[in-house]
C-alpha cells in the first residue's frame, strides 16, 4: 500500500459519506449506536463500505465513531471488527485506504467539563494501538468540536502510532467550534503538532463551508479536507430528509475543488450517491498540492494571534522576578492574585501572557501547570511559557490548549537539543535568545549570525523558520551606553533576512531611575527597526502610548480607530487619581470611604482607603469606617432592606479598600489566625455560594484559605493541618454530591477531631447538617459571618 | 420501521427575554432589580449566548408503571402521568453554549457580585431557551406541560439517555460529568408529550 501522504503530492483524494444516517435508513432504530453494527449486521457494513468505493471513494472510514472506553468495555475486540469489516470490503483494491475514524468521547474535558487531559490522551491511545496492530492506513480525527479534546486525540496518534492523521473538526454557523475556536486556531495547532491533512466535516451542508474553507486554503501548508453533511435535516412526511441533493451537494464540492481543496467526501445525511456525483463532477477539476505558508501564528483554544500583521504585545506582569506580591501568590498558591494579573493585563490589550512561575525551592512543574491550567479557564489569550527547567517545560507544552510561545531557547546545543524535541512533539514557537556558550556578542552581526545558527539546527528536527522568533537581547544602558544601538542594528538586520524578532523592551533601563522614560522611546525605535513582539509591561501609560501611536502613524491603523478607541478608554478609566472618575459622575467624588463601601462602588473604595492612609493608622481606617459601613450594610441585609447583590458589592468595595490598607499594616494584613478555611466538595463544580460566603468574610477581615471547588476529602485535611485552621465551611448544591461532604467530614472527625465545620449550600438544611454530622448549618453568607465571628470570640 | 425525525435550530439571544419574576426570586430581590450593575451583567451575557437546541419526536409506548420514548423503559409514574394521552413526544435539549460558561468563571475570579447576578440571568435565560424551543416545536400542535430528569420521580441518570436521544453531544456540544452535570452549564433537557 502506498503511503497516502505521497499519493496525496499529485492527486485529490476522496472520502466516504455517512453511516449513522444511512444506517438508520436501512433500520438501525434511534438511539442504538451505529457501531453496534459491526457485531449485529455485519454484512450490511460491509455493503456500505463497498457501496462508497463502487461511488469512488479511495479513503474508507472504519464503523467506530463511538467506540471508546467510556461507551464500551472490549473497545479492541470492537475495532478489530469494524477493521477487518473495512478490510474486507476493500480486499484487492490498492487505491483504497482504511482510516480509523475516531470521533469524540462524548466527555468534556476540564474546565468545563470533568474529563482530565491525560485520562483522555490515554482513551484515545488504547484506540491507537488496537487500530494500528489490525492494521489500518491511517487514523482520521473527525466531528471533534473542542480545541483540548482535538488535542489529546492528535497527541495520542502522534504518540502511539507511526500512521498517517488526518483531523477534521465540526464547525459552527458562526465559523467556531463549541468551545470556540476558529480554523485559524486549529490550523495553528494542528499544523504545528503534526497532523497530515486538516480540515472540517459535520455541522452544516457544503454551501455553509464554502466562506470557511477558504481559511483553510490561504493559511494551511497541508492537505485540506472538507467532508460535510447533506444540508440540515428537515421532517418530510413523517420523514427526516437533509435539504440538499446529492447533484446540489456535488455542485458545492465543485465549488470547493477549484477553491483548491485536496480531499472531499460527505458526513450525516450523504449516500453513495452523493459521493458519486461528486467524484463525477469534480474529476477533472485541476488539482494543486498547498504550498508552504509562512505566517508565524501562536493560538490559544479560541483564536491564533498572528505576528503579521501588527506588532504583538506580550505581557510581562506575570513573573515573581522582582515581583513581591505576585512571588508571595506562587508560593502560597494563590491562583486568585495569578489570574487577577492576567485579566487585568489582557484589558489592557495585551495579545500574548508570558507565563513564568519560577520561585526557587518551588514545584516548578507542577505549579507551571496548574497556572496555566488556571489561567486558560478564564482568559483565552494565548500564552507564551517561560521556564528554563525542561520538564517543566514539557509538562507545561503538553497540557496546553492551543499553539505556545515558548520563551526560550539559545544558541548552545544543550538547550537546542533540550528545547527542540518538545516543539517538535507538543508544536509551538520559540524565542531564540542570540547567545550561546560564549555568552552575548557584542555586535550586531554576530547576534544575527547565532540566530541563524538555531534555525539552522531547527530544521533538523523538523521546526520552520517561521517558529523561530529571535531575540537578540537588549542589555542596559546604564552598563554600556552603545547596547540599544547594537540591539536596533540586530534587530533591522533579523528583519532583512524575514526572521521574525522579539525584545524584552525593559531591559534596556536596569538600574536607571524612572525607567518608563527610557523604555518608551527605546519601544519606540525597536518598533521602528521593525520588531514584531514585545515582552513589556501593558500597565505602563507611556508604553501603551507608544504602541498606539506608533501604529496609527505608520499606517498599520487605517482609519485609526484603534488609536481612538484606546485614547477615549485612557481618559475615562479611573487611574490612580480619583478625579478620573469625576469626569463619569461628577457627584461621587464627594463620597466618603464608608459611603463608598456602603454604596459598593469598589474603584472610589480603593483610592479613598489609599488617600486615608495618609492621615490615619491603617486600624483607624478599618473600625471608623469599614466596620461601620459592612455593619450597617449587614444589618440592612438581614432586616431585608438591602438585596444580595448590593450586599455583595459592599463586601467587595470593602475588600478592595483592605487591598490597600493592607499594604500599609507591618504584618502584611489580615490577621491569620482569624481564618477560615472553605471549599465546594468533590464531585460539585457549584462556586457561586462559596465565592459569596468568601468575599463577605473576607470583607469582614478574616483570613480565607479558598481551595476551590471539585475538592477531595484529603486535600481539606491537609490544608487543615498545614494551615492549623480550626473552622472549615463545606459547600454542595447538589443531592448527588452531599455524599461527598459526608465523606469530608467523616475524614475531618477522625484525622482532626476538634476542627469545626459549617455545611451550607442549596439542599442543606439544619437536620439535613446533623445527620451528616456538621457543626453547624448556615442558611446564606451573613450567617456564616456572624457564626465565625462568635466563634473566635468565644 | 419509520426514521427518527430530527429538529436542529438556532435561537439569537434576542429572542430571550427574562421573565422578571423568575430573576426577581433569583436574585433575591423583591421590587426593581435593574441598576448598572445588572444592566452591564445582562448585556455581557448575552454578547456570548450562543443558543440551539435539538429535538427528536419519538412514539410513547405506556406499560405498567414505565413508560417507553424508543430509548428503553423509564421507571417513573410522574412522567407517565404527564404523557396520559399521548402517542408522541418531543424529546429536546438545548444550550446558551460554552461562551456563557467561560465569562462565568471569569467572574469567579473578578467579581463576586457579577458573578452571582449573571448567574442568576443565564439561568433565567436557558429557561426562557427552553420555552422558546417548546414554542417552535409545539407549532400547530396541541402539547402538554415538559418534563425533565431530576423532576418528581424520574431519576437524573436518565439524562444520559435524553442527551443520546437527541444527539446533543454532536448537534450541541452538551457533555455530562461523572456526577450528571451537564456542560454546558447552562443546558437544559425536556420531554414534551404531543396531545392529539
Amino acid at each position: 500500500m502506498n503511503d497516502i501522504r505521497k499519493v496525496i503530492k499529485s492527486k485529490r483524494l476522496y472520502f466516504d459519506g455517512g453511516y449513522g444516517t444511512v444506517f438508520q435508513e436501512r433500520g438501525l432504530a434511534a438511539g442504538v449506536a451505529p457501531e453496534m453494527w459491526n457485531l449485529n449486521a455485519p454484512d450490511k457494513v460491509v455493503a456500505l463500505h463497498k457501496e462508497y468505493i463502487a461511488a469512488g471513494s479511495n479513503i474508507i472510514t472504519t464503523n467506530t465513531f463511538g467506540v471508546n472506553a467510556f461507551k464500551y468495555d472490549d473497545c479492541g475486540k470492537m475495532i478489530r471488527k469494524a477493521v477487518e469489516l473495512a478490510k474486507k470490503a476493500a480486499e484487492g483494491r490498492k487505491d483504497v485506504w482504511i482510516a480509523f475514524d475516531m470521533g469524540p468521547t462524548g466527555k468534556m474535558l476540564k474546565p468545563f467539563g470533568d474529563l482530565g487531559f491525560e485520562e483522555a490522551v490515554s482513551v484515545f491511545s488504547a484506540n491507537v494501538k488496537a487500530a494500528e496492530r489490525c492494521g489500518v492506513d491511517l487514523v482520521i480525527i473527525e466531528t471533534m468540536n473542542d480545541c483540548y479534546e482535538t488535542k489529546a486525540a492528535l497527541l495520542a496518534v502522534k504518540e502511539n502510532s507511526s500512521l498517517p492523521v488526518f483531523v477534521t473538526n465540526a464547525y459552527g454557523r458562526d465559523g467556531k467550534l463549541m468551545t470556540g475556536a476558529d480554523p485559524v486556531a486549529m490550523i495553528s495547532m494542528l499544523e504545528s503538532m503534526g497532523a497530515d491533512a486538516i480540515g472540517m466535516n459535520c455541522s452544516f451542508g457544503p454551501d455553509a463551508m464554502l466562506d470557511l474553507a477558504d481559511d483553510f486554503i490561504n493559511y494551511s501548508s497541508v492537505p485540506v479536507i472538507v467532508n460535510p453533511n447533506a444540508g440540515l435535516p428537515r421532517v418530510e412526511n413523517g420523514k427526516t430528509v437533509y435539504d440538499i441533493s446529492p447533484d446540489e451537494f456535488s455542485e458545492y464540492m465543485a465549488r470547493l475543488a477549484e477553491k483548491c481543496v485536496h480531499i472531499l467526501g460527505g458526513c450525516c445525511g450523504t449516500t453513495p450517491e452523493y459521493i458519486e456525483k461528486t467524484v463525477q463532477r469534480t474529476k477533472g477539476i485541476p488539482y494543486r498540492y498547498p504550498k508552504k505558508k509562512n505566517f508565524t501564528f501562536v493560538s490559544s483554544y479560541t483564536h491564533a494571534v498572528s505576528l503579521e500583521q501588527r506588532p504583538v504585545l506580550i505581557g510581562e506582569r506575570i513573573n515573581p522576578t522582582g515581583k513581591p506580591l505576585l512571588k508571595e501568590a506562587v508560593i502560597n498558591g494563590n491562583t486568585d492574585y495569578i489570574l487577577n494579573e492576567a485579566i487585568r493585563q489582557t484589558e489592557k490589550g495585551v495579545h500574548i501572557l508570558d507565563v513564568n512561575v519560577g520561585v526557587p525551592c518551588t514545584n516548578e512543574a507542577e505549579t507551571l501547570k496548574n497556572t496555566i491550567y488556571a489561567i486558560q479557564a478564564v482568559v483565552d489569550t494565548p500564552l507564551q511559557i517561560d521556564t528554563s527547567d525542561i520538564a517543566a517545560l514539557g509538562g507545561a507544552m503538553r497540557m496546553y490548549n492551543g499553539k505556545p510561545l515558548v520563551n526560550s531557547v539559545n544558541g548552545e546545543d544543550e538547550s537546542m537539543n533540550a528545547v527542540f524535541p518538545l516543539i517538535k512533539k507538543y508544536g509551538g514557537a520559540v524565542i531564540a535568545l542570540t547567545m550561546d556558550k560564549k555568552g552575548i556578542p557584542a555586535t550586531a552581526k554576530e547576534r544575527v549570525r547565532i540566530a541563524e545558527k538555531i534555525i539552522a539546527r531547527a530544521a533538523e528536527f523538523g521546526i520552520e523558520k517561521k517558529d523561530i522568533i529571535a531575540d537578540p537581547l537588549c542589555l542596559t544602558v546604564s552598563a554600556d551606553s552603545g547596547s540599544a544601538e547594537v540591539t536596533l542594528e540586530a534587530v533591522k538586520l533579523l528583519k532583512k533576512r524575514g526572521i521574525k524578532t522579539s525584545l524584552g523592551v525593559s531591559n534596556i533601563s536596569f538600574g536607571l531611575p524612572a525607567r518608563d522614560k527610557i523604555n518608551a522611546v527605546f519601544f519606540s525605535l525597536a518598533l521602528d527597526s521593525g520588531l514584531d513582539c514585545a515582552i513589556m509591561n501593558p500597565f505602563s501609560e507611556k508604553m501603551t502610548d507608544v504602541y498606539y501611536a506608533y501604529r496609527a502613524l505608520h499606517g498599520q491603523d487605517r482609519t485609526c480607530s484603534d488609536y481612538v478607541a484606546y485614547a477615549s478608554a485612557s481618559v475615562s478609566v479611573p487611574s490612580r487619581r480619583v478625579e478620573g472618575t469625576a469626569s463619569v459622575s461628577g457627584a461621587i467624588t464627594e463620597v466618603t470611604l464608608k459611603e463608598a463601601v456602603i454604596k459598593g462602588l469598589k474603584d472610589i473604595a480603593a483610592a479613598r482607603a489609599d488617600e486615608a492612609l495618609s492621615q490615619k493608622d491603617p486600624l483607624e481606617i478599618i473600625d471608623g469606617e469599614i466596620i461601620p459601613a459592612l455593619n450597617e450594610v449587614g444589618e440592612g441585609f438581614e432586616k431585608k432592606k438591602l438585596y444580595l447583590p448590593q450586599l455583595l458589592m459592599s463586601a467587595e468595595a470593602a475588600v478592595a479598600a483592605f487591598e490597600k490598607i493592607k499594604k500599609a499594616m507591618p504584618a502584611g494584613g489580615t490577621d491569620s489566625k482569624r481564618c477560615i478555611i472553605l471549599a465546594t466538595v468533590k464531585g460539585d463544580i457549584h462556586d457561586i455560594g462559596k465565592n459569596i460566603v468568601k468575599v463577605l468574610l473576607e470583607s469582614h477581615g478574616f483570613k480565607v484559605y479558598d481551595l476551590g471547588k471539585d475538592v477531595a476529602p484529603e486535600k481539606v485535611l491537609n490544608k487543615v493541618r498545614e494551615t492549623g485552621c480550626m473552622i472549615v465551611g463545606l459547600s454542595a448544591l447538589m443531592t448527588t454530591t452531599v455524599a461527598s461532604m459526608e465523606d469530608t467530614i467523616k475524614l475531618l472527625r477522625a484525622e482532626c477531631p476538634a476542627v469545626t465545620v459549617i455545611a451550607g449550600g442549596a439542599v442543606m438544611n439544619d437536620e439535613y447538617a446533623a445527620e451528616i454530622d456538621a457543626d453547624a448549618y448556615c442558611a446564606d453568607a451573613m450567617e456564616t459571618v456572624r457564626f465565625v465571628q462568635n466563634f473566635y470570640e468565644s | 420501521m419509520t426514521a427518527a425525525q430530527y429538529f436542529y435550530g438556532e435561537i439569537g439571544a434576542d429572542k430571550l427575554t427574562v421573565n422578571d419574576a423568575e430573576i426577581r426570586a433569583r436574585l433575591q430581590v423583591k421590587g426593581d432589580y435593574r441598576e448598572v450593575m445588572t444592566d452591564k451583567c445582562l448585556i455581557n451575557l448575552q454578547s456570548v449566548i450562543r443558543c440551539a437546541y435539538s429535538a427528536v419526536k419519538v412514539p410513547v409506548v405506556f406499560s405498567e408503571s414505565s413508560v417507553n420514548l424508543g430509548f428503553g423503559e423509564i421507571m417513573s409514574r410522574n412522567l407517565a402521568e404527564r404523557l396520559k394521552g399521548c402517542d408522541e413526544a418531543f424529546v429536546f435539549a438545548v444550550t446558551l453554549g460554552y461562551g456563557v460558561d467561560r465569562l462565568l468563571s471569569r467572574l469567579a475570579v473578578t467579581s463576586v457580585s457579577e458573578h452571582f447576578v449573571t448567574d442568576a440571568f443565564a439561568s433565567a435565560l436557558a429557561e426562557a431557551a427552553c420555552d422558546y424551543t417548546e414554542k417552535i416545536l409545539a407549532e400547530g400542535l396541541s402539547c402538554g406541560r415538559r418534563f425533565s430528569p431530576g423532576y418528581g420521580d424520574l431519576p437524573l441518570f436518565y439524562q444520559a439517555r435524553v442527551l443520546a436521544a437527541v444527539r446533543a453531544d454532536k448537534t450541541l456540544g452538551i457533555t455530562l460529568s461523572d456526577t450528571l452535570l451537564m456542560s454546558p452549564k447552562k443546558s437544559v433537557t425536556a420531554i414534551l408529550g404531543i396531545l392529539k
